[in-house]
């Protein structure tokens, strides 16, 4: 049943792309982003499309993988190609037939907003892959230290994260549990109209909620016998730490958005 | 008509990476008004295998029938479903409504039982599990403390009068009190209603003193399935399949290790002082 999910995508591995300090990888892929934001020119997607499918060869993440975070927005890309493909209409007609008009600019527009979605998202899903979400919650956390002195809180926000990712696995668990329990007390989850399904999940949902609120407590409870009292002055045992690799990594960026501005100012 | 089990295997995750067959090739009769015991090592596939009695879980091949329904069938599951009454392990945690009698009437409901019989059901249940129906019935199943949980959940359970009872662990978790509680009314239930019970169990000695029959689980494996006797005078296979044996048992193999002259096949007290006043010489007068 439920319990077939599986929630985040970490791919386990040990690459250099694994061991990137994750601050690079955020950074990088906020870099990354806005690099793909950058090209105005079809052709130049080839660097960024490079970019993803080195990262992908370093880090031995099986092609397969990465294409199947593709999936959930399918859709979405076919929607997108076809809506610009009939909605642009500039540039030389290809194709007239009564209402459907495709023009070269239409076909170019389309290529152009689908690729450019593929690619954002191909280089956010490379992250999530080769990064346990620890590590992404570390990375932030550090990140956003400069900001706590202004009273922001960098470490309650990335410990609620952890905590938060640390018992989705539970939950899911739990909720099948208690599914179980009451569809052999007759329960039906799979029948009726909405208004009936929606009541159905009452049984569900309130013993869920119970037992969400008594492992709280009893974590907050367990962390606090052992002297958890907030981040300031707690030490940690992974400490992030730049080497040669991050460095690397950012000349790369740094070398492809120069390759694309100088590319459109050069070629276009 | 009893529960048949053939040749039943289920994996889990089929079909991904991390497949892993809890089950294989299982066959297995609960006969009517029985008391079976199932022992295994924790994910030996006994909490697994329970599941399919009432078809919570599909098997990946094999078949299951309750009474002659098939449970891989959608109709007749709904209708096999309602013989078999599945106690979980914790079950005081499937606890929901905001009177403990509504609550022990939810499944009744479920049954199409109209409001009014469903309550007299759950009193009637409430009574036999031990909660006083005058006292517990409008008090709310979160007020109650862990022991009255575990009675109450099982109340909704007895009140859909399932002519199979399934217990996962139902004692686990317990105090002594709470343990011999449930106990107590597990066999006051036997008396009175008559049903098959199916129990799996780590407490060796609850089950020597009741199951009439126990099957033995190991890796996904029916090991053996055997008059109660039978199976636990195999103490030294139990042992070897890391199983907890009666302490009766293993007193009989320490003895037996130590060159006493017990034979084997002992299990329970009153065998054991048979077995120790013959040994002693006291046989005749005994």
């Amino acid at each position: 049943m439920i319990k077939d999910i599986t929630l985040g995508q970490y791919f386990p591995g040990n690459s250099a792309i694994h061991r990137l300090d994750p601050r690079t990888k955020l950074v990088g892929m906020i870099a990354y982003i806005a690099i793909v934001f950058l090209v105005t020119e079809l052709p130049l997607y080839v660097l960024p499309a490079l970019f993803v499918l080195m990262t992908t060869l370093i880090a031995r993440v099986p092609l397969s993988y990465l294409i199947k975070s593709l999936k959930p927005i399918a859709l979405l890309l076919v929607f997108m190609f076809v809506i610009n493909l009939f909605m642009v209409t500039t540039g030389d007609p290809l194709f007239d037939w009564k209402f459907i008009h495709v023009t070269q600019g239409g076909v170019w527009q389309a290529a152009f907003i689908t690729l450019r979605l593929i690619l954002l998202l191909l280089g956010t899903s490379l992250m999530t892959l080769t990064t346990t979400p620890i590590a992404l919650t570390d990375g932030m956390e550090k990140l956003l230290t400069p900001l706590a002195k202004l009273g922001f809180p960098a470490h309650e926000l990335s410990m609620m994260m952890t905590i938060a990712l640390r018992f989705i696995p539970t939950l899911i668990e739990e909720a099948d549990k208690i599914m179980k329990a009451q569809m052999a007390r007759g329960a039906d989850f799979e029948s009726g109209n909405l208004v009936k399904r929606a009541k159905a999940m009452v049984p569900v949902l309130v013993p869920l909620f119970v037992s969400a609120f008594r492992r709280a407590d009893e974590l907050a409870m367990a962390m606090e016998s052992r002297c958890y009292h907030g981040g300031e002055g707690r030490t940690r045992m992974r400490i992030l730490k730049l080497q040669w690799a991050d460095g690397l990594a950012g000349l790369a960026l740094a070398l492809m958005s120069a390759a694309i501005i100088i590319g459109q100012r050069l070629l276009f | 008509m009893p529960i048949v089990v053939e040749k039943l295997n289920y994996t889990y995750m089929q079909g991904s990476a991390l497949t892993d067959a809890a089950l294989k090739d299982i066959g297995l009769t609960v006969r009517d008004g029985e008391f079976l015991g199932l022992i295994g090592h924790t994910g030996s596939g006994k909490s697994t295998l329970v599941q399919h009695l009432n078809g919570l879980l599909q098997p990946t091949s094999g078949r299951v029938t309750v009474d002659g329904y098939d449970m891989a069938d959608k109709k007749q599951r709904r209708l096999g479903r309602r013989l078999v009454g599945m106690v979980f392990q914790y079950p005081e945690y499937q606890l929901f409504e905001e009177t403990v009698a509504k609550d022990v009437a939810f499944g009744v409901r479920n049954m199409g039982v109209p409001e009014a019989e469903a309550m007299a059901r759950a009193d009637e249940a409430l009574a036999l599990v031990g909660l006083e129906p005058g006292r517990f019935r409008d008090k709310s199943p979160f007020e109650l403390s862990g022991g009255e949980k575990r009675r109450a959940a099982l109340a909704g359970i007895i009140a859909m009068k399932p002519k199979y009872l399934v217990l996962d662990e139902p004692m686990a978790g317990l105090d002594p009190l709470g343990r011999r509680a449930i106990l107590a009314t597990i066999d006051s239930l036997r008396a009175t209603l008559g049903c098959a019970v199916v129990m799996i169990s780590h407490a060796m000695d609850d089950l020597a003193d009741r199951a009439e029959r126990v099957a033995v689980l190991n890796e996904g494996s029916l090991l053996m399935v055997d008059s109660a006797e039978n199976v636990f005078a195999q103490s030294e296979l139990l042992v070897s399949v890391g199983l907890d044996v009666p302490q009766v048992s293993r007193l009989c193999m320490e003895l037996r290790a130590r060159g006493a002259d017990i034979p084997s096949g002992i299990y329970d007290r009153a065998m054991m002082e048979k077995a120790l006043l013959r040994l002693f010489g006291k046989g005749a007068e005994a």
